[in-house]
Order: structure tokens, then sequence, then C-alpha cells
């Protein structure tokens, strides 16, 4: 019988129990769960909480934010036990033939650009380098069954539209990053619903360069997870170029150096070719 | 009887047989020939042109195709094409006086689809009438409001009239016109406006909302405070962005006053008296 045959039957249990492989107080809220029939788990991640459960034909998707701002200490709470009964604002069927025990929950980068800004703006002199730290929202992938179906994506902390581009005519609808871009990784609080992209800048033209604001195009990134459940995207390199009026901005695709030991969690949205794009400059800093 | 076996025998002759025949077959080729140039009209521009365009031209090709072959085939059936024109000539003036609205419409409806303002799928406002653009056509434009009806606006009337595309950029402003009392701190009506906006997901961060200060009103000052969010967004960002202002004013105190009138007796009469009655009910007899 083939396996995913096996799986439907309820015949393979090959899963520990989620109850004793919960782990509290550990950020990583991500991963492959295991349910029985009938059974609700629950997670808390920084200010979203999703509530799942396992119905013989359907899995219910429930899910709410509390008030509570997108700073300060983040709770995680993983895998635990929930009442089915409870209501959330949010509450989503997906009905199946037959549901099996497999469910996933997965970070994955924001669908657009993520616009971020320096605490206050500042100058590249000519010559110069520099490496920023962009911290971007994360969404949460739902799939589930045997085919790994996804089944909604939902965003930890849903971030702000902005508008990056030279009038309102021109541009590009992006999301802005809630917190601001840093000098230093020690600034940047570690938080487990949030990827950080160091972002290198070379300003190779004759002019100093100034960064108020900063158009990261995340859909082109990998996400990369690493010890103590922070999670990376690949490291990029933009380049001013002297004497033009484009800038090309690198992808090194592998995990960067300030990550330490990092696995791929989540590959692009879009594949760039070559790793390389080249962008009008005013498409990247304004 | 005679007469008509006479006549019947004349239609049968064989020439003027074959001429029906050839006239037939004349048109029967053309309106193949019209439909084919048509249909590889649209497989050509297709791709590098709007669809209306090519329905445009198509519609074009074919009908002149259709009118060449027409004119052969009745040339073929021994009409006399000068005296076919020379009437025509005196039927489109006749025509041209009896159809000017439509001569118009139709000129109005080229100039439409030559300057483009907008096309099928916008939305566009044309006085008191919002809706999408669901054709535009050499007469007239259809659109479908909001509230699924059915609207045909001559070409004309767009033409002369103002004509507003809601849908051609991607991201819209929002005007909100707020009063206030006299007596409330500006600056912590700003802060708390700003704090709404920053709070509301669909309020654009950047371009920054922007706060006026339009002038002492009779009852209110009078405020403008103005948010930029997505297109698609605007509708639901109105209604939640003005609820959350109501809230806000109501947290923190601020009052939205209704008009009021201040009666004022001058400073040479006395001041009107009033008298608080305590107990309304219990003075009822």
């Amino acid at each position: 019988m083939p396996l995913a045959e096996q799986v439907m039957e309820g015949k393979i249990a090959h899963k520990a129990d989620p109850v004793t492989m919960a782990e509290h107080d550990t950020p990583m809220w991500w991963g492959e769960f295991s349910f029985s029939d009938g059974q609700a788990l629950g997670w808390r991640i920084g200010p979203l909480n999703i509530h799942i459960q396992r119905l013989t034909r359907e899995w219910r998707l429930d899910y709410q934010r509390c008030d509570a701002a997108d700073n300060g200490a983040v709770n995680v709470e993983r895998a635990r036990p929930v009442d089915p009964t409870m209501k959330s604002d949010v509450q989503n069927r997906f009905v199946f033939r037959r549901t099996t025990a497999s469910l996933w929950l997965m970070p994955s980068l924001a669908d657009r650009s993520v616009v971020a800004r320096p605490v206050s703006p500042f100058y590249v002199p000519p010559g110069e380098e520099t490496v920023l730290f962009v911290s971007s929202p994360l969404w949460v992938q739902v799939s589930a069954n045997y085919n790994r179906q996804l089944l909604e994506s939902v965003p930890i902390v849903r971030p702000s539209d902005t508008w990056f581009g030279p009038s309102t005519r021109e541009g590009e609808l992006c999301y802005a990053s809630t917190t601001h871009c840093r000098l230093t990784l020690e600034e940047l609080p570690i938080r487990p619903h949030r990827a950080v992209t160091p972002v290198q800048i070379i300003n190779r033209a004759t002019e100093s360069l100034l960064i108020e604001r900063i158009n990261l195009p995340v859909i082109y990134l990998s996400l990369y997870s690493a010890e103590p459940g922070q999670l990376w995207t690949d490291m990029v390199t933009i380049t001013r170029e002297a004497l033009d009026e484009n800038a090309s901005l690198r992808l090194h695709k592998r995990p960067p150096p300030q990550a330490g030991e990092a696995s791929l969690l989540c590959e692009p949205q879009l594949h760039a070719d070559k790793g390389i794009l080249s962008r009008a400059f005013n498409a990247l800093f304004s | 009887m005679d007469n008509l076996w006479s006549h019947l025998t004349d239609l049968f002759d064989h020439q003027r047989l074959m001429s029906l025949v050839r006239a037939a077959v004349i048109l029967g080729v053309g309106v193949v020939l019209a439909k084919t140039a048509s249909l590889s009209i649209k497989r050509i521009f297709g791709r590098h042109m709007t669809a209306h365009h090519v329905m445009l031209i198509r519609r074009l090709v074919f009908y002149l195709l259709l009118l060449l072959f027409t004119v052969s085939a009745l040339h073929e059936l021994g009409f006399d094409l000068s005296i076919v024109l020379g009437a025509a000539g005196i039927l489109s003036v006749a025509i041209g006086f009896a159809s000017q609205t439509s001569a118009s419409n139709l000129i109005s409806g080229l100039f439409l689809i030559g300057e483009r303002p907008f096309s099928v799928g916008d939305i566009i406002k044309v006085g008191d009438t919002t809706g999408e653009v669901l054709s535009i056509d050499l007469l007239s434009v259809k659109l479908r409001t909001y509230d699924n009806l059915y609207v045909r606006l001559p070409n004309e009337s767009l033409i002369k009239s103002e004509v507003t595309t809601l849908t051609k950029f991607p991201i819209r402003r929002l005007d909100l016109l707020i009063g206030v009392a006299y007596k409330e701190d500006i600056n912590k009506v700003r802060d708390v406006l700003t704090v709404v906006a920053t709070n509301n997901p669909m309020c654009l961060e950047e371009p920054k909302p922007l706060f006026i200060f339009l002038g002492f009103g009779e009852s209110s000052i009078d405020l403008q405070f103005s948010l930029w969010t997505k297109r698609e967004n605007f509708i639901a960002f109105k209604t939640s962005v003005q609820i959350e202002i109501k809230q806000a004013f109501d947290q923190n105190g601020i009052e939205i006053p209704f008009p009021h009138r201040t009666l004022y007796t001058g400073s040479v009469t006395d001041p009107f008296p009033v008298r608080v009655v305590a107990a309304a009910k219990d003075d009822k007899p």
C-alpha cells in the first residue's frame, strides 16, 4: 500500500505526541506536528494566537491577535492543548475527503518588498561601505495532510502598507517595517517572529549617499533558522555605482556570517537570475 | 397568365441566371474573405493592441470588404453604379440630417478611443454616476454601477463633461474634515489623529498623513486630516479609520461639537432669567 494511503488510513502513527514534544519557552515555533482525530492545539507567536483542530474531515484554523504592540519580550507557546470550543475572531474551515495527522507551521517572508528606516537618516560618504540590519515581518504558513496542502498564510503582525517611489503616480506598494534598521546587531533584539537581513551598502559614487529609507525586496530572499531560534535571510549587497543611476543588488544565496550555523527553512518566492538584480537607484533608497 | 409565364422565362433566361449565380458567388466569396481577414487581424494585432482597438479594426475591415464585394455583385447583376452612388449621395444627406446626434456620438467615440482617458475595467465617475466600464463602443460607453445597474452614457456627453477615473493610480488620498470644540488643545488632537493613522495597517506610512488647520468655524475649529491608502482598500479604510477616530476622541475626551448658537442680549439688557426646576415630574398635577 502506498505511503500516502497508509497515512490516510491512519495506519502510520509515527509522530511523537505533540503534548510531550511541546517545548515551552523555546522560541522555535515552526516545524511538523502530529494531530490525533479531534485534537486541538494552540500556538502563540508574539501577538498572534492560532488554534488548530483536526476533525475527521476538516481542519479548523482560528486565529486572533492581542493588542500587545510588536515590541518588548515576545512570548512563544508551541503546540499546547486548547479548548476546541473556544471562539476566535477569525475561523476558517478546510474540508478534505479525510484528514491525516500531519500539520506544518512554517515561517515565510512578505509577498511585497519591506521598507525600513534608520533611527535617523545618515550619509555614506564616497568610497565607504556599511552593513545595516533590517528586521522584516513574517507570515505563518499552515499546511496539512499527506500532500502538505497549504491551508492559510497568516501575518504574525499585520504590517502597515507604505508607498515607495518618486511620486504618487510611480512607485511600488510595500510593507513598512515596524522597527528601525540598525547599524549593529546588538541593537536589534532577537525576535522569533521577525527575520533579520544584513544589508551591505557600498557607495562607489563621487557623492555621499543619504539613507532615509531602504527598500528591501524580500520576495527574492531565502529564510534560514539559526540558534537560538533566530530567523535570518540571505545577505544582500547593494552597490551604488559611480556615474550611474542604477544600483546593483547582489543576493548572496547563503546564510549570513552573523547567523552562525543556520539551515534553510524557506526558498525565495521569486528567483532572481544569477542572483544579481539591477534596480534604479531611487527604487531602493529615498 | 401569359404575361407571368413570359416573365418567368425571362428570369430563367440562361444569361440572366448565370449573372445571378456569379453575383451570388462574388457575395459568398466576399463574406468568407471578410471574415477570414477580420479573424487574421485578431491573430496578428491581438498581442500588441488593446482588445478594443482590435475589435474596431476588425469591424472596419469586415464592412469595407463586404461593401466592395456587394458593389461588385450589384455590378454583375447589371445595376448602373453611378445611379446607385448618386442615390446614395442624396440619401446620405438625408440620413446625415436625421442622425446628427448619432454622428456626433460616433465622432466623440473615435476621439475617446484615441485619447484613452480610461479603458474597460476601470472605475469612472461621470456626474453622479460611478461604475465599472463594461465596454467603450462607437456610440456610447456602458457602465455597471456599484448597485448593479447597467448605465449607458452617450460618448458626446463624456467628451463634454468632467470624467474622473478612480482606478488610474494605485494609491488614493482620503480627506477627512473634522471639527473639534474650541476648548480642545490642537496639538493633542493632532497627536491622537497621528496615533490612529499609525495603528491602522491600511493607512500608508508614506506619503505621510497631512494635517491642515482649515480655520475657525462657526461652531468648531475645522481641521483636515488627509490619509493615503491602497486604492482597493479605500472604502474599508474610510470606514475603519473614521470609527477609530471617533473612539480615540471619546477615549481622550475630545469633543466633536454640534452646531450651536449663543444668545447674547447685549450689555444694556439684563441676562435672561433662568430658573432650574429640580423635580419636574412631581410638579405635574
